[in-house]
C-alpha cells in the first residue's frame, strides 16, 4: 500500500472535469437512475462535492483500472494513414484496431475488425464484426474501402502506398485518373470484396494497416495534414483522451467497443521519459507502471522489485553490418564473406549482449513459420578469411564502417569489429553519426560503405524481403543484385500457400547468407516490464502493449 | 531616456531578423531532411511519397520563397504548425511548455540569489575566516558536480532509498496543490545548488572590492559604526554588478535545460528543442529560437535600462562615465 502512495497522488483524485463530466452523463443515460444516484448520492453532498473528492468517489464505485506506460521516445503523429514510428503505429491501434490482427506469438493473421474471411484466387471477401466508432457511428464497409483508397491516394503520401497497389484499380488511383479503386467493392455493409491483378502473398498481412476512421468526416480533407487527425475518432478499444505532447498521451476505454467487455483498462497513460535511467527509476519506485524499453544493463534492478515482472522477448530483426554493393571492394563477394568470416559473432554475443542476446545467422525471425532452423552460417575462420582479402587484393584496403551515435551496443559493435578485422588484413575507419543523418545518407543519398543497424531483416510479413534484396525492391539500399534471388523473390510473391512456400524461403536464406550483402550478426537484447497488478498480457517481439484490451487486474 | 530606450527596442527588429535568416541558413545546410526523418527509413526511399511528403510540409518551394513565406506569416502572429508533434501550431507548443520551464527555472534563479547574496557577503566581511574557507570550498564543489549525477544520485537516495519524493515530475500539474511541491524538490534542487556557488563567488569578490574602496575609509572617518558602513554603502554598491549577472541569467528561464527537463520527465522548453531538433521539424525549431532570441535581447536592453537607474555614474545617453 505505500507503494500505492507513493505514486502520483494525483491519480485517482484527479480526473479531468471533461471527462467526469462525460462519465457522468453516460452513466445517466445508459444505466439508468440507480447508477447517477450513486454518484450523485455519494458524500451525499451532489453538486456540492469538489470535483477531486467526486473523481475520488467515481474512482471506487466504478473500480478504475488505469496503467501509466513509459516510453522513451514520443509517437510523431496519431494519423492511422501516414503512421510509422513503432509508438505512431502502437497508438493507431489501440485509437482505430485492425481490419485483419496480427496473432502476437505466430504472427498469422487472425480476425480484426473483420471477423472472418474467403480467398477465392485473386480476390479476398471479409466478413466485418458489427462494429461501432467511440461517437457511436457505425462501422461500414464502405469505412474500409475509404481507408484503403486514402492510402493510394497520392495526396496522401502513405508510407504504405505500395502495400496495396496490385488492387485492381490502384494504379488509376495513383496516376490519379480515378478517385476509387474498381477492384474494392462494398457487397453490403458489412461486407467487403478485395481484387487483385496477380495472387498476393502479403494482402491479408498488409490489411492490418488498413485503421478505418469514419469515412464521411474526413472525405475530401487531406489524409496527411488535416486537423481532424489531431483529436481522431476511431473503433479501437481505447479512444482519445488528450495529448500534452512530449509528456502524455490520454486514452480512456471506448464504452463502444465492438468486443463484448473489453477493454478492461480504464485510462491508458503513455508517458515520455527520455532518459533511460530515469526510465528504469520511475519503475523501480512503482511510478509508472509498464515499459518496452527499460535498458537490459537494469534487469536485476529490476527484478529485485517484487511489484514487476520481467520479461525478455523474443529477438526481432537481427543487427549487422549492411555492404553498399556499388563499393569496388565490396561488390566482390569474397571480400564481403571474408568480413563475415573475420568476425566472431558467438563471441561478441557472449560478451557484449549481457547474456541476453544472442549470434544471428539470417534475416527471417526465428518465431516466423519461414524461419529455417537447419540455415547454415558463415563459420569464423580468420584463416581462411584473410586469405580471400589477399585474393581479392583487398589487402590494407580502408573502410568506412558507420553507426548511430548513441546506440551503446552498435558502438561497441564497431569497436569489435574494427579490432577483429584488423586481423585480416582490412582497416576498418569507424565513424559514428546522428541517428537523422545516417537514414538521409542510407537510404536517400546512398553513401555510406558499411553501416550497422538493422536495415534488413523481417520479423512478421516474410514477403517483405522483396523490397529489402529485390534488384528493383524499394528499400534495397545495398544496390545488391542477384537474378537467381529475384526469381525466388518473385515466385513466393503470388505463392498463397505456405507449406509450397516454405522450401522457398528456405533457398532465399542459403543464397542471402551465403552471398552476404547484409551479415545478419547478433539479437538486440530487450526487457519489457510490467506491474504484478495486471494480468493477461501477451508479450511479443513487436511490443508488450499490442494486446492491451485483453489485460485486466490481477486477482 | 524614453528615445534611448526606443531606439534599442527599434533595433531589435533588424536584429531579430538577421538572427531568423542565420538560423534558417543553418537549418538548411545541415544535413538530414525533414521529409525523411518524418518518413521512416522504409518509406523514404521511395522518391513519389518523398515529393509527396515535401509538397505536403511547403518544402518543394525554392529556399527564398519557403523564408519570406515563413517571414511573412511571423508579422502576421503565425509561427506556423509542427511537422511532428501532433501537427499543432508552434505557438500553442511552446505556450504549453512554457509556463512548466519558468516555473522552474524561476524558482531556481530566485533561489539561488536570495541565498547566494547574504553568504556572499558574510564570506567578503570575514575573509579567509574558516567560514570563508568552507563557504569557498562548498561553492567549487557546487559548480564542478556534474548536474546529471547529482540528479541520479539524489533520485536514488530521495527517490527510492527513502521514499521521500518522486523521480518524475511529468503529470504534476494535475496534483493537488498540496502535494504538488514534492515534485519541484529536486529539480529545483539539482538547479539552484549550482546557482547558489556562482553567485556566492560573484557576490563575495564583488564585496570585497567595495571594502576596498576610497569611499568605504570615508565613511569610517565620518565616524559611522562598521556595520553601518558595510549595509548600507558597502552591499548597495557590490550589488550593482550583481544586477549583470543576474540579469545574464534570465533568458535560462525561457531557455530551460535539456539535460534536467529530461533527467526528470519535466516536459519544458528545452525539451521541447531537443525533440525538434533531433525531427527536423523546421517550424518548431524556427519558433523556439525567435523567441528565445528576442527574450534575450530584451533583457539585455532591460538590464542596461536598470543599471543605468541604479548607477548614476551610467548615463543612458551613453555619455558614459560622469566621474
Amino acid at each position: 500500500m505505500t507503494n500505492q502512495n507513493q505514486r502520483d497522488p494525483g491519480r485517482y483524485k484527479v480526473v479531468s472535469q471533461r471527462h467526469l463530466q462525460a462519465q457522468l452523463n453516460r452513466r445517466r443515460l445508459l444505466a439508468g437512475t440507480a447508477a447517477g444516484s450513486l454518484a450523485l448520492g455519494l458524500g451525499g453532498r451532489g453538486y456540492a462535492m469538489s470535483s477531486r473528492e467526486r473523481a475520488y468517489a467515481l474512482a471506487q464505485a466504478d473500480e478504475q483500472l488505469e496503467i501509466i506506460i513509459g516510453t522513451l521516445g514520443e509517437a510523431p503523429n496519431i494519423n492511422p494513414f501516414i503512421a510509422q514510428d513503432s509508438e505512431e503505429n502502437w497508438r493507431c491501434v489501440m485509437l482505430f484496431d485492425e481490419l485483419v490482427r496480427m496473432d502476437p506469438v505466430t504472427y498469422a493473421p487472425s480476425p480484426g475488425l473483420a471477423k472472418s474471411w474467403e480467398v477465392d484466387g485473386n480476390a479476398i471477401t471479409l466478413m466485418l464484426n458489427d462494429a461501432t466508432f467511440s461517437d457511436g457511428t457505425k462501422l461500414t464497409a464502405g469505412d474500409i474501402k475509404f481507408a484503403i483508397e486514402g492510402h493510394l491516394n497520392p495526396s496522401t503520401g502513405s508510407p504504405r502506398q505500395s502495400m496495396y497497389n496490385k488492387i485492381v484499380g490502384a494504379a488509376e488511383i495513383i496516376d490519379g485518373s480515378a478517385e476509387e479503386a474498381a477492384g474494392v467493392t462494398v457487397v453490403d455493409d458489412a461486407t467487403i470484396r478485395i481484387e487483385t491483378v496477380e495472387p498476393d502473398s502479403a494482402l491479408l498481412f498488409n490489411l492490418r494497416f488498413i485503421r478505418p476512421v469514419p469515412s464521411e468526416q474526413v472525405r475530401g480533407k487531406n489524409l496527411a495534414t488535416d486537423e481532424w487527425f489531431q483529436a481522431p475518432i476511431g473503433a479501437g478499444p481505447f479512444k482519445f483522451e488528450s495529448w500534452s505532447v512530449g509528456a502524455d498521451f490520454v486514452m480512456t476505454r471506448n464504452e463502444n467497443y465492438f468486443e463484448e467487455g473489453k477493454p478492461a483498462l480504464t485510462k491508458v497513460t503513455h508517458r515520455v521519459i527520455a532518459n533511460s535511467d530515469t526510465l528504469v527509476l520511475a519503475l523501480i519506485n512503482n511510478e509508472i507502471d509498464a515499459s518496452n524499453f527499460p535498458t537490459p544493463t537494469a534487469r536485476e534492478q529490476l527484478e529485485a522489485n517484487p511489484d514487476l515482472v520481467v520479461m525478455i522477448p523474443p529477438f526481432g530483426s537481427p543487427n549487422g553490418w549492411m555492404f553498399n554493393c556499388t563499393h569496388p571492394l565490396l561488390g566482390n563477394r569474397d571480400v564481403r564473406r571474408a568480413i563475415a568470416m573475420g568476425l566472431d559473432r558467438e563471441q561478441f554475443a557472449a560478451d557484449a549482449l549481457l547474456g541476453m542476446g544472442e549470434a544471428g545467422i539470417g534475416p527471417i525471425a526465428p518465431l516466423s513459420w519461414a524461419y529455417d532452423p537447419n540455415i547454415e552460417p558463415i563459420p569464423y575462420d580468420p584463416e581462411q578469411a584473410k586469405q580471400l582479402i589477399k585474393d581479392a587484393g583487398a589487402e590494407g584496403a580502408e573502410l568506412r564502417f558507420v553507426v548511430n551515435a548513441g546506440n551503446v551496443l552498435r558502438e561497441d559493435w564497431l569497436i569489435y569489429s574494427e579490432q577483429m578485422l584488423k586481423e585480416i588484413g582490412i582497416v576498418v575507419k569507424p565513424e559514428t553519426v546522428e541517428w537523422a543523418t545516417l537514414v538521409e545518407a542510407v537510404t536517400v543519398r546512398k553513401e555510406y560503405e558499411v553501416a550497422g543497424g538493422d536495415w534488413t531483416g523481417v520479423t512478421t510479413e516474410p514477403s517483405a524481403l522483396w523490397d529489402q534484396f529485390h534488384t528493383n525492391g524499394a528499400v534495397n539500399r545495398m544496390t545488391y543484385s542477384n537474378p537467381e534471388l529475384d526469381a525466388l523473390l518473385d515466385e513466393i510473391r503470388v505463392t498463397l500457400d505456405t507449406e509450397v512456400a516454405k522450401p522457398i524461403y528456405a533457398e532465399i536464406q542459403k543464397i542471402l547468407v551465403q552471398d552476404v550483402p547484409f551479415l545478419h550478426a547478433w539479437y538486440r537484447p530487450f526487457l519489457h516490464t510490467t506491474n504484478s497488478r495486471f494480468a493477461n498480457y501477451t508479450d511479443s517481439s513487436e511490443s508488450l502493449f499490442y494486446t492491451l484490451k485483453d489485460w485486466t487486474a490481477a486477482s | 531616456m524614453w528615445a534611448y530606450t526606443v531606439r534599442r527596442l527599434l533595433f531589435l527588429i533588424p536584429l531579430l531578423l538577421g538572427l531568423s535568416l542565420v538560423m534558417f541558413t543553418l537549418l538548411h545546410a545541415a544535413p538530414g531532411d525533414p521529409a525523411v526523418s518524418m518518413l521512416s527509413p522504409q518509406a523514404a526511399v521511395n522518391e513519389q511519397y518523398l515529393e509527396q511528403t515535401r509538397k505536403n510540409m511547403g518544402l518543394d518551394r525554392p529556399l527564398p520563397v519557403q523564408y519570406l513565406i515563413w517571414v511573412g506569416n511571423l508579422l502576421r502572429g503565425d509561427f506556423g504548425t509542427a511537422y511532428s508533434f501532433n501537427g499543432k501550431p508552434v505557438l500553442d507548443l511552446i505556450r504549453d511548455r512554457m509556463w512548466g520551464t519558468i516555473q522552474l527555472q524561476g524558482i531556481s534563479l530566485a533561489l539561488g540569489v536570495i541565498l547566494a547574496i547574504p553568504v556572499g557577503i558574510v564570506s567578503a566581511t570575514k575573509q579567509y575566516s574558516r567560514l570563508d574557507n568552507t563557504v569557498t570550498v562548498a561553492s567549487f564543489m557546487g559548480l564542478a558536480l556534474p548536474n546529471f549525477w547529482l540528479a541520479l544520485m539524489l533520485q536514488i537516495w530521495l527517490g527510492v532509498k527513502m521514499g521521500w519524493l518522486p523521480i518524475i515530475s511529468t503529470g504534476q500539474a494535475a496534483a493537488p496543490w498540496d502535494q504538488r511541491w514534492k515534485y519541484f524538490v529536486l529539480p529545483v534542487l539539482v538547479l539552484t545548488l549550482p546557482n547558489i556557488a556562482y553567485f556566492t563567488r560573484f557576490m563575495r569578490s564583488s564585496m570585497l572590492e567595495v571594502i576596498n574602496q576610497d569611499y568605504m575609509t570615508t565613511a569610517r572617518a565620518k565616524g559611522l559604526a562598521n556595520q553601518q558602513v558595510l549595509y548600507r554603502h558597502g552591499v548597495r554598491n557590490a550589488l550593482i554588478p550583481m544586477i549583470t549577472v543576474v540579469g545574464l541569467q534570465l533568458p535560462r528561464i525561457l531557455g530551460g535545460s535539456v539535460i534536467i527537463e529530461q533527467i526528470f520527465a519535466w516536459p519544458g522548453i528545452g525539451q521541447l528543442a531537443w525533440d525538434a531538433i533531433t525531427r527536423r521539424d523546421y517550424p518548431v525549431i524556427m519558433g523556439i529560437t525567435i523567441i528565445l532570441g528576442a527574450a534575450i535581447m530584451v533583457t539585455n536592453v532591460l538590464v542596461d535600462l536598470v543599471y543605468a537607474l541604479v548607477d548614476p555614474r551610467v548615463s543612458a545617453a551613453g555619455g558614459g562615465a560622469r566621474g
